[in-house]
């Protein structure tokens, strides 16, 4: 009896608890359902607003290293320590490469994108600035405008030059990405996409004003116009760059500072143009890159030399690590014309200030630790800074004498 | 040499051993096929229409052995080989990444829903919506 009576309330107890659990399943259903919706709507809206962002931490050091500085008083001094971008022999640098940058992305409508791009860099003492600040206007799927505040295509890696997880070394190559400033400029571009049978191509051009400030003074560029084709071809990348500028450039009298007059050096809408040769082959496994550069400005009296420079990268990637050497070199082609200029020395000493010639090997690794973070290492050693004109340090405080010129290289690269 | 051919064999042996991969897109499309080159473009940012109209390109999840696989095979390149070159067009505004699903389910769902969604499956997967428009050799 009581065993039937016990069955019979257990019967009942679980239907009874059946039935519950039953209706909460539903509502859990219904939830889970809406919490679904929810999330749905969320991944729609996430498309609508893109971020992503870039980290370096880098550090830099010399050996020890010998030269001549010219001393304002007492001319060339011999045997002076020489330091690179900075960086010397006694401690790691950790400002020149580091640095951080961020870009928000929207959809404004179907066709129109804005964009904004911070850099804050060590070199600039981590002081935000407006990199990218532009709008974009697809015209059709392949050809696109875009109006604002733009970095100029000057070089191929010019555009992402602060992103240095896209490239293999922790320095572009000096000779070559010193030539001319990479910088903003307020403007437009129109980019058109198009193939040739199985070759795809990037047509390029642009227009508008840059700023480029530099310790000579300050470059004013107007009408900056320039185009670049880049084509793609299975494992080969190409790409031609030519433009020009009208650039005005102020120097000062400093006659009654005990100085040189430099104004009639001063540049009005003076012509000048940049020019770029480039190419790239990417197996997967083999990398070779090469740009050759050049920069002209028709100065007064010749004083802006003409800067040829050129680079040559191969790396071999043996799973995620790939050492590479590069060979990279820059020559200025100086004239005589100083000679008939109101002051010799005055003019001899802003060709001095622009002069470049160096070459270098680099020989560096990349280890990619995961996807999205890189470390790398890569030392410098520069050499031939002494032509039949020409006598320049580059980006040295002073001319090397020292017979090893090495600049070693850490870093630590991650793009999100 | 016969070392290296060896080594290499082995690295691609699961791939053999594994189904196919097919390039798909929705059953309406006015595609009808795509060579190897117009994959390769499509899944770099290169091509941005086809036949006149937008396309867009599928990813799956970042770890998925199919993602992994299809870029192993078609361009030769390992996950972190394509975010560096995809770091180089989002920086310059060159481009974005192909949109990025949370699984093959919603891969599959995307496909159904526009006929400008292009995608990678396996072979097994595929659905009667679905257009084959390239088998990986």
């Amino acid at each position: 009896m009581t065993v039937l009576y016990r069955l019979i309330t257990g019967i009942l107890a679980t239907s009874v608890a059946t039935s519950i659990w039953a209706e909460e399943l539903d509502d859990r259903l219904a939830q889970a359902e809406a919490r679904l919706a929810a999330l749905e709507a969320q991944s729609m809206s996430s498309e609508k607003f893109r971020f992503n962002g870039f980290i370096t931490l880098g550090m830099e050091r010399t050996n020890t290293i010998e030269g001549i500085v010219v001393d304002p008083a007492l001319g060339p001094v011999a045997g002076q320590p020489i330091s690179y971008r900075g960086s010397n022999s006694e401690n790691w640098n950790l400002r020149e490469y580091s640095r951080a940058g961020f870009r928000i992305e929207t959809d404004i409508n179907e066709r129109t994108g804005a964009v904004i791009q911070i850099l804050a860099s060590g070199q600039n003492d981590y002081d935000a600035e407006l990199q990218w600040a532009y709008l974009s206007y697809n015209i059709k799927p392949e050809l696109v405008w875009r109006a604002g505040r733009l970095v100029l295509p000057t070089y191929m890696h010019s555009q992402y030059t602060q992103a240095s997880y896209a490239y293999p070394w922790i320095e572009l190559p000096s000779q070559v990405y010193g030539t001319l400033p990479v910088n903003t400029m307020e403007g437009m571009d129109l980019t058109w996409q198009f193939s040739t049978g199985n070759v795809g191509h990037a047509l390029n051009v642009t227009w508008g004003t840059a700023d480029v400030p530099t310790e000579v003074g300050r470059y004013l560029v107007n009408n900056q116009a320039g185009m670049n084709l880049k084509s793609f071809f299975g494992n080969f990348t190409t790409r031609i760059s030519y433009s020009v500028g009208e650039t005005d450039l102020d120097l000062p009298d400093l006659t009654a500072l005990g100085g040189p007059d430099l104004s009639p050096y001063s540049l009005d809408s003076s012509f000048g143009y940049f020019a770029s040769v480039g190419g790239q082959y990417d197996n997967g496994s083999v990398l070779l890159i090469s740009e050759v550069v050049q920069l002209g400005v028709n100065a007064p009296y010749g004083w802006f030399p003409t800067q040829t420079a050129a680079y040559l990268t191969a790396g071999y990637r043996m799973g995620r690590l790939m050492p590479h050497l590069t060979w990279s070199g820059v020559e200025s082609d100086v004239n005589d014309r100083c000679a008939s200029a109101p002051s010799a020395v005055a003019c001899g000493s802003l060709v001095s200030q622009n002069v470049a010639r160096s070459k270098s090997w680099t020989l560096g690794a990349r280890y990619d630790l995961d996807a999205g973070i890189a470390l790398k290492a890569e030392a410098t050693s520069f050499y031939d800074f002494t032509g039949d004109k020409t006598a320049n340090g580059t980006l040295f405080s002073g001319l090397p004498t020292s017979n090893d010129v090495v600049v070693f290289r850490l870093a630590v690269d991650a793009a999100f | 040499m016969l070392k290296k051919a060896a080594v290499l064999l082995t690295l691609l042996m699961p791939l053999f051993a594994q189904a196919e991969l097919v390039i798909v897109t929705n059953q309406d499309s006015p595609l009808s096929s795509l060579n190897q080159n117009e994959v390769k473009q499509l899944f770099s940012g290169q091509l941005r229409s086809l036949a006149g109209k937008p396309v867009q390109p599928l990813d799956l999840p970042a770890k998925d052995p199919t993602r992994e696989k299809f870029y192993l095979h078609i361009m030769g390149r390992t996950p972190e080989q394509m975010r560096a070159y995809w770091t180089r067009l989002i920086f310059t505004g060159q481009g974005k990444p192909p949109r990025e699903v949370s699984s093959s389910h919603e891969l599959k769902i995307l496909l159904g829903s526009s006929a400008e969604y292009i995608g990678y499956i396996e072979e097994e997967a595929l659905t009667s919506n679905m257009r084959v428009l390239y088998q990986l050799p």
